[in-house]
């Protein structure tokens, strides 16, 4: 998957808020909370097939760190 | 892996039972309107089911129990074997199987015991029953597998009210000979222990003043040491990185294949977790069928709510059907009955 499409498919998980991009820093988002961390952990499991860990959710400070993440983990 | 096959043991009824009083989520007074949408969606669950002050777990059981025995025509002198699987016991001590024993008027002549487990009780409580069962001739047993969640579950904490809802039921098995052979595969990982549990109150953390006061965890999360503690995405990814594969061995261990299946049968933890178990197997969702719904993650009983719920017309007389219970322990169960008709009363409602 595209960074861009990724990027939109998240984005959408967080329908109440406007202007997510790339560099959203997510976790500092108001409605951010261990729900939506867990609705974004299941939608990454779902788009790319890799299960993203509480710790490195954490470890993420924007989307695009998501995306990076993803994409470290296909590879190895 | 503690792998079983028990054969000589039918089972030969289910029912299972709510309380009457719904509570809905939308109404929930400590989230914004807008937070409650995001979570009702992907919690997947609208309504929850919560039994009054007075009402024990092995009060809806006992009567999910009553009314099978009744429907079945099997006499109370008949039952040898009583297993009672919950968190929620009547009394720290003693043990509630006894209770139960007594309240439903059997004999004497009837052992009697508890199992403390929850989300993978239904299918650890079956395999115990059938190997015990399996080994006693011409006998009956009853599993009563039930919780009342509500009673541990702080109001103010978002991560927990949302979810759990009250249910008790009752299994009817029976030795028989001629019934297909039951497969079950069970685990348990206790570095895990505290993703689910009520802290305080037992031997580790005894009940202290302190045990009772409330603390701000975070933001909509209020409980005391003496309320569930449940750590979602710790759960998640038990699900999909044990649970999951778990299933699979088992598959392929019993050269199981999918297709062959009728129903799975999982235990309801929410939506997000279901749906990707369904996604990951790469079954059919009409197979899997879920009640979160309208009876939310009702802990031990999830597996028989769902199977009165969504299966009581549907269910062909003849029916393979994977049952998977995972969860607090943490602990897990996988198991594979060929059932031949089995009575499955309509959902039973406990009023009061």
């Amino acid at each position: 998957m595209q960074q861009d499409q990724f990027i939109k498919e998240i984005a959408a998980e967080f329908e109440h808020e406007k202007n997510i991009t790339a560099e959203t820093k997510f976790q500092q988002l108001k409605s951010w909370d261990s729900m939506h961390a867990l609705i974004v952990i299941a939608r990454i499991d779902e788009l790319c097939n890799v299960m993203l860990s509480a710790d490195d959710l954490k470890k993420a400070k924007t989307i695009q760190d998501l995306y990076q993440m993803v994409i470290r983990q296909k590879s190895s | 892996m503690a792998y079983l096959n028990i054969k000589n043991c039918k089972l030969s009824g289910i029912a299972a039972t709510i309380p009457a009083k719904e509570e809905h989520n939308t109404s929930y007074p400590f989230l914004k309107e807008k937070e409650k949408q995001v979570l009702v969606k992907n919690v997947g669950i609208n309504a929850r089911r919560i039994a009054s002050k007075e009402t024990t777990a092995s009060d809806l059981c006992q009567l999910a129990a009553e009314k099978l025995l009744e429907k079945l025509n099997w006499k109370k002198e008949e039952i040898n074997l009583l297993i009672f699987v919950s968190q929620t016991p009547d009394f720290i001590t003693p043990g509630t199987a006894p209770i139960l024993q007594h309240r439903l008027g059997l004999s004497q002549n009837c052992l009697a015991f508890d199992i403390n487990l929850g989300c993978s009780g239904y299918v650890y409580g079956l395999s115990v029953i059938a190997g015990i069962l399996s080994r006693m001739p011409d006998a009956k047993g009853l599993l009563l597998v039930g919780d009342k969640s509500s009673q541990l579950v702080s109001k103010k904490d978002k991560s927990t009210a949302l979810l759990f809802s009250d249910a008790g039921s009752a299994t009817a098995l029976e030795y028989d000979p001629s019934a297909a052979e039951m497969h079950f595969d069970l685990y348990s990982d206790g570095a895990g222990y505290d993703a689910i549990m009520v802290k305080a109150g037992g031997g580790r953390y005894p009940f202290s003043e302190e045990a009772l006061v409330e603390k701000e965890i975070s933001e909509g999360i209020r409980r005391s040491d003496a309320q569930l503690i449940l750590k979602g995405l710790d759960i998640f990814n038990f699900t999909l990185k044990k649970v999951v594969p778990s299933m699979l061995t088992f598959f392929d261990n019993n050269n199981i294949d999918k297709n062959a299946v009728d129903y799975f049968l999982f235990h309801q933890a929410n939506k997000l977790i279901n749906d990707a178990i369904t996604r990951k197997l790469g079954i059919d969702k009409t197979k899997a069928p879920q009640s979160l719904d309208l009876y939310g993650n009702s802990s031990s009983a999830s597996i028989p709510v769902t199977w009165v719920a969504k299966l009581h017309e549907s269910t062909p007389a003849a029916a393979t059907l994977f049952l998977s219970g995972f969860g607090v322990g943490l602990s897990w169960a996988n198991a594979l009955i060929k059932v031949n008709n089995p009575i499955c009363l309509e959902m039973i409602t406990y009023e009061n």
